[in-house]
């Protein structure tokens, strides 16, 4: 299975970037292609869980939609903790813990990169 | 994407499936993306990840000598950047000192940046699978 690596760096409501990174896994994960999306720095404010709000498209829940179609959504630990994010606690469910080494490995077992920020 | 990547490299050994190239364009005191995108060269560096570091644009300030990022509240990365200088090696954009009326003797001689012409740094561009820019 193709595997594709999206880097995420913009925070909600700054660009359309994370619209295009749900866009593209969507469409990525219905060509059968394994996606993983890695949010670093202020991207890491687009995980929060209380940003879902019910009836509202807002990055939160997309990225939660993403998570349940079979997205991987990675964390920087660090970038969450330098935002007053609590990594345990406010993220959506789902999105797993992660660091800069991981996302290292994650670049050698992707098959293609791509960056948005 | 092409299976290849995956294969072998003819010895054996797994080959290496992605070369990045950091592409740092922010100037010191923008925002702290490019200091990031050191962090991040310093983790793949780490895992054996060796990318590869052009710094474009307003990013050249990051080697001039004078610079001083954590007077004005940024982040001091003088020392994680000698030490990538060190190990990786970093490229600078001829074309980009030249339009900012910079020269070699402006530069950080710790870091021995290399200077590349617009075509080199194409080069550069191209043997590299994935670009990310600070």
């Amino acid at each position: 299975m193709p595997r594709l690596l999206i880097i995420l760096f913009s925070p909600p409501s700054n660009s359309q970037n994370v619209d295009t990174v749900y866009e593209l896994s969507k469409a990525a994960v219905n060509m059968n292609h394994e996606v993983t999306v890695f949010c670093d720095i202020d991207a890491t404010l687009n995980l929060l869980a209380r940003q879902i709000s019910s009836g509202k498209a807002t990055p939160a829940s997309r990225i939660a939609e993403l998570i349940k179609k079979g997205v991987h959504v990675h964390a920087c630990r660090e970038s969450a903790r330098l935002r007053g994010i609590d990594v345990k606690k406010d993220f959506v469910e789902g999105v797993v813990e992660s660091s800069l080494g991981r996302l290292a490995e994650l670049m050698e077992q992707h098959d293609r990169i791509v960056a948005f920020g | 994407m092409t299976e290849s990547w995956h294969l072998d490299d003819g010895n054996g050994e797994p080959a290496l499936v992605n070369r990045i190239l950091l592409l740092i364009k922010s100037r010191p005191h923008e925002s702290n993306r490019a200091a990031e995108g050191l962090r991040m060269a310093t983790a793949m560096i780490a895992m054996d990840v060796l990318p590869q570091i052009l710094f474009v644009d307003d990013g050249v300030y990051w080697l001039v000598k004078t610079q001083v990022p954590e007077s004005a509240g940024g982040s001091s990365i003088m020392e994680r950047l000698k030490t990538i200088s060190d190990l990786i090696g970093v490229h600078v954009l001829s074309d980009s000192l030249a339009e900012r009326k910079l020269k070699q003797e402006d530069l950080n001689k710790d870091y021995n940046a290399k200077n590349l012409s617009l075509d080199e740094a194409s080069e550069l561009l191209a043997q590299n699978n994935a670009m990310i820019a600070f």
